[in-house]
């Protein structure tokens, strides 16, 4: 069998660097005031120490799970709201969700009354959220009831949700993914769950265009409508049919979207926004380089390290859209 | 065109508005940032005042900040709220209240409970304040019988007909607020102020124009070097003469592109310390012309970080007109090769790259932050990253309209840009 380096490259330098940073956690890192900013080479430590004493060798593959766990996780919440925003609402269109007129104008009522209210009992938790969900309910019904007399709102009408989905990612795409993330990050909770969600929930908007547009081309073709006429419930064409028959474009778009989640993460961690203090990161490393220059080794070794990554990355990617152009 | 072009400007401040009222829910919704802040308060005070005075510290910021006024025009509430709650600022006091509505039938005694609760408070401070953080009504029952200092106090609350659940909590009431919270901060915004900043007082507008003008001075110039060498690059690798140098150029922008702006700035930093001076103190003071040094190291490394994608595009775009068949008819003509390039190939390329310009006009915004923060230069990136470590919520959301600002004006000017290049295209 051929190998093509363009791809075993990049996996198996990634594939080493997660195995050799899961294995490192049987290393218990210890802080040894003794022994700091020690250079590499000097009494066994092979890149040296930091300024708390910790060997950097540890410190860095210990470092490398985390991140790429986090921009893996973040990548797949990112997809699933992509295949919902991009790929669901871009299915089923301005024209194929109806609803009556009442029960919408019940719909958005309901929906300002409890952005207008939820920060009011956000401070009575469990009881706040039962008397909004309770009155939620009954305004609902209430008014859905009371509009339905009229004969106007007893109509139907188009519920333009691949509309909504498209406002909704042009206004995230219009703000730089790190600008939104660090406003987000600064006044929400410092852990590694709170970033993942907070990445995934902002990182989908290129996704979602790609989805949309790969969408629109198969929603057309003559499988999926024969499959609608054959009256197969909506969501089960998108599911069999129009889904899996639009996801290759993404493969590519996944990977690039790693190596920027990689990216963005460090790029916080280097602020000093976004993970608990006393977690390792790559962009803690480098911050701490970039307090005392002198210790060229933690800047130099995980800069490496981080820039080999985004590289594979990279490569995994370009590989794989050629692959999929071909 | 001009009737257009108007109605995008007459957007413009809705779409500013609708973004504003994005932050303001965001801020109400997200973790209370109002107790952070009567936290740090009390910590900066460090213990050397007295609780009294903390707390008029507590209500000063709290009464400038407008936190205890009513969120919105107008609220439905738990049915059995008194109608003095409104007059009660202080949060804590507000979540005790809460606290007991659903379980004590007759509300009214809470209002004697509350009066006499302060009242003693004049005398007995610690103890009352104990009371205010009980969990519940047991843990309230619990207190006032171990401590004989409650007096008065233990007689009211034994009035109080405690229920496990009083469901007159849930029966809505519909009350309207003419002073709200929303009413002042759409009036301030209409006014063009955004707010203090929650860190050193100061209003947000005037932090932030202080800030742009460095920003200015470190975009602008990136913007145009990056463009201009970009530009001189993508021709160069497409033009035939460049041979072998192309792809070599090709693969180091490849590797450079996969390198993060802070590594690029930190080993710009790192490597020319010595030659230029890095890092200046006296921004305040100089005027462009006296901060360019110190505007090398900056410039430069956003330039390097934005050059690979912006050459690469250029790159495409230019492939992607180059077997068309008026350039092909062209180079068969026999024209030279630079008029090929002025009249036929770039004008027809440019219109993925005027997308791009406005796309990169607020990326570069982005990439402010981090060599603003590395070569520490006060700019609108340096405000955010603070604002952000320090929990500064107006700054925060002042940069972000300012942000949004700057993407929808570079989208309009983009789309006047079209209109202009191709007079086919008539709608924008």
């Amino acid at each position: 069998m051929k190998f093509d380096w363009k791809w075993v490259l990049p996996v198996s330098w990634l594939a080493m660097l997660i195995c050799v940073g899961c294995l490192s956690y049987l290393f218990e890192v210890k802080i040894r005031p003794d022994q700091m900013l020690l250079t590499p080479g000097t009494s066994g430590y092979i890149l040296g120490t930091d300024n708390m004493g910790r060997p950097l060798a540890a410190l860095v593959f210990q470092s490398l799970p985390l991140s790429i766990g986090i921009a893996f996780l973040s990548m797949l919440i990112s997809l699933f709201i992509a295949a919902l925003v991009g790929g669901w609402a871009a299915y089923l269109g301005n024209q194929k969700i109806k609803i009556k007129r009442s029960r919408m104008v019940a719909s958005i009522a309901v929906l300002v009354y409890l952005l207008v209210f939820i920060p009011f009992f956000a401070s009575i938790s469990a009881i706040g959220v039962v008397f909004l969900a309770i009155t939620g309910i009954s305004i609902w019904y209430f008014l859905a009831f009371i509009l339905g007399k009229s004969s106007v709102f007893r109509s139907y009408t188009h519920f333009p949700i691949d509309f909504l989905g498209l406002k909704m990612t042009e206004i995230m795409a219009a703000i730089p993914l790190l600008i939104i993330v660090l406003a987000v990050a600064a006044v929400a909770k410092n852990t590694a769950w709170v970033l993942i969600i907070i990445l995934g929930a902002t990182g989908w908007t290129r996704m979602a265009r790609l989805f949309r547009g790969e969408i629109l081309l198969k929603k057309s073709m003559p499988y999926v409508s024969s499959a609608e006429q054959q009256g197969y419930p909506y969501i089960s064409v998108f599911y069999r049919h129009v889904l899996p028959n639009s996801l290759s474009p993404l493969v590519p778009a996944f990977t690039f979207g790693l190596a920027s989640m990689i990216i963005i993460e460090s790029s916080l961690s280097f602020i000093g926004i976004g993970l608990p203090p006393e977690t390792i990161t790559l962009g803690k490393l480098i911050r701490q380089f970039y307090k005392d220059t002198h210790a060229w080794w933690i800047g130099l070794f995980p800069g490496l390290l981080l820039i080999s990554i985004v590289l594979s990355f990279h490569a995994i990617g370009d590989y794989l859209a050629s692959k999929l152009k071909s | 065109m001009i009737k257009s072009i108007i109605i995008r400007l007459l957007a413009i401040p809705i779409v500013l508005m609708a973004v504003a009222l994005m932050i303001l829910f965001l801020q109400k919704v997200l973790p209370n940032p109002v107790e952070d802040r009567l936290e740090q308060i009390s910590y900066q005070s460090g213990g050397i005042d007295s609780p009294q005075e903390i707390e008029l510290m507590v209500k000063e910021e709290i009464f400038r900040n407008n936190w205890h006024l009513p969120i919105f025009y107008f609220s439905i509430r738990p049915g059995n709220l008194p109608d003095w709650y409104e007059q009660v600022w202080q949060p804590q006091h507000k979540a005790f209240l809460e606290k007991l509505l659903f379980r004590i039938r007759n509300t009214e005694i809470l209002k004697d409970f509350y009066a006499d609760l302060i009242q003693l408070r004049q005398s007995n401070w610690p103890l009352v304040e104990r009371l205010f953080l009980a969990e519940s009504t047991e843990e309230i029952d619990q207190l006032i019988n171990q401590y004989d200092a409650f007096g008065d106090v233990s007689d009211t609350w034994k009035q109080a007909e405690i229920v496990t659940f009083n469901a007159a909590f849930l029966i809505p009431k519909f009350q309207f607020h003419s002073e709200n919270q929303f009413h002042s901060w759409l009036m301030a915004i209409i006014r063009g102020e955004l707010g203090r900043s929650l860190r050193d007082n100061q209003p947000v507008s005037s932090r932030l124009f202080g800030s742009l003008k460095y920003t200015l001075w470190l975009t602008i110039p990136g913007t145009l070097l990056t463009w201009m060498l970009s530009l001189a690059l993508g021709i160069f690798i497409h033009s035939r003469n460049s041979g072998r140098f192309a792809s070599g150029i090709l693969r180091i922008l490849y590797v450079v592109d996969a390198i993060p702006l802070f590594l690029i700035a930190l080993a710009i930093l790192f490597v020319f310390a010595p030659f230029f001076p890095p890092i200046y103190l006296g921004w305040s003071q100089s005027s462009f012309w006296q901060a360019i040094p110190y505007l090398i190291l900056p410039v430069g490394s956003m330039v390097l970080a934005a050059l690979p994608y912006t050459t690469r595009q250029i790159h495409s775009a230019l492939r992607s007109v180059e077997h068309k068949e008026f350039i092909i008819a062209a180079r068969l003509k026999g024209l030279p090769e630079k008029k090929i390039y002025t009249t036929y190939l770039l004008p027809n390329a440019a219109f993925p790259l005027i997308t791009l310009f406005t796309e990169f006009l607020v990326a570069i915004f982005s990439g402010a932050v981090l060599v603003e923060l590395i070569f520490a230069i006060p700019g609108i990136g340096r405000l955010l990253a603070d604002a952000a470590l320090s929990g500064d919520i107006p700054i925060i959301s002042g940069v972000i309209l300012l942000l949004v600002l700057v993407k929808m004006s570079a989208t309009l000017l983009g789309d006047i840009l079209y209109v202009l290049l191709n007079p086919s295209v008539n709608e924008i």
